[in-house]
């Protein structure tokens, strides 16, 4: 049996202003594999992520550091730096057609524990005019128990299309 | 993709190294590192790989990576020639350590280079969020059966390591 186990799947086919996903990191795991694909936006923008806390509250502190090397294969490369900010705003830029829907893989570390940061990594590939894509990390240091996450867009309109498969990698000792 | 776990160990009182071990066949390996913590502040974590599960201390690591800060400029980090991996300068600040992704090829085969793409994220020892992206290779043709992890001085004061083949 694989130790990369799949927890959750949750899609939208409809346009949704956010899309939440819920009661998927436990005490079972450490770390998890997130994978986002076909993100079909209803305008050009940065995809955007939050954590959702063990009471079910979207976590909106200023405590979400990242870096993100932006990949633009119709100009030039980008640095996007944050700190302490309010969301790690730069999961994937992306478009708004159906073939130019971008994908992401993430891992995330410690997201359930109370006593460790939560750390990510990402890598991300979409359109804009050209093809671009990203390579970032970020961290969101506060010291809570994280049980979900929520993404949406920068500028406010709908996510037309996304499937989120959150899986965990099982560590037997 | 599924994984196969290899092998694990996780610490919880201080040692001074850990080994992974158990590549035994042409498959690409993956390594998941969680909360690799030093016991002294401001100090480096290293990796070497492994041959016949000993650290091979030689220089033939040669590794490339863009360096990705939180808190300035990204930067170009590259050696070549070095006797170990370096994942930079760690503390004992809450979570100062390294969270990290390796993919190892070719680590079974007697007759190619050891190669491994390497994504981290961590808290350096001024709790500034900062990681590597990139890759390694150890130009030796023999084979490499895993990795050794320790600290530029001091002890291991705590981590998750596990090794899975990638199926």
């Amino acid at each position: 049996m694989s130790n990369l186990r799949l927890i959750n799947e949750t899609s939208t086919t409809t346009g949704v202003a956010s899309l939440s996903v819920t009661d998927v990191f436990n005490a079972d795991f450490d770390i998890y594999k997130i994978t986002f694909t076909n993100t079909e936006l209803a305008s050009l923008d940065w995809v955007e992520f939050r954590f959702i806390n063990s009471s079910g509250s979207v976590v909106t502190s200023s405590e979400y550091d990242e870096a993100v090397l932006e990949l633009d294969s119709g100009g030039s490369f980008g640095e996007g730096r944050e700190t302490n900010d309010t969301n790690f705003s730069r999961l994937i830029r992306s478009q708004t057609t159906e073939a130019k829907g971008g994908d992401v893989t993430m891992f995330l570390f410690n997201p359930f524990s109370s006593s460790s940061y939560t750390f990510g990594l990402v890598q991300s590939f979409g359109t804009i005019t050209n093809g671009f894509g990203t390579k970032g990390i970020f961290v969101l240091t506060e010291l809570s128990s994280i049980k979900g996450f929520q993404i949406y867009l920068n500028g406010g309109s709908n996510i037309n299309k996304s499937t989120i498969r959150t899986y965990g990698l099982r560590v037997d000792s | 993709m599924g994984l196969i776990q290899v092998a694990t160990e996780t610490v919880s009182s201080p040692v001074a190294s850990v080994t992974l071990t158990g590549i035994d066949s042409s498959d690409v390996y993956m390594v998941a590192i969680n909360n690799f913590i030093p016991v002294n502040n401001d100090v480096s974590a290293y990796m070497r790989i492994t041959k016949s599960g000993t650290a091979d201390t030689t220089s033939n690591y040669d590794s490339a990576y863009k360096y990705l800060k939180s808190h300035t400029s990204f930067g170009n980090n590259g050696d070549a020639n070095e006797d170990k991996i370096n994942f930079g300068n760690i503390g004992t600040g809450t979570s100062e350590g390294v969270n990290s992704i390796i993919n190892l090829y070719n680590f079974n085969s007697s007759s190619e280079y050891s190669y491994a793409t390497q994504e981290d994220t961590t808290l350096n020892s001024l709790a500034q969020n900062q990681g590597k992206q990139g890759g390694f290779v150890h130009t030796v043709a023999s084979a490499s059966d895993g990795l050794f992890f320790y600290m530029a001085s001091g002890n291991i004061a705590s981590g998750t390591f596990t090794l899975y083949k990638v199926t």
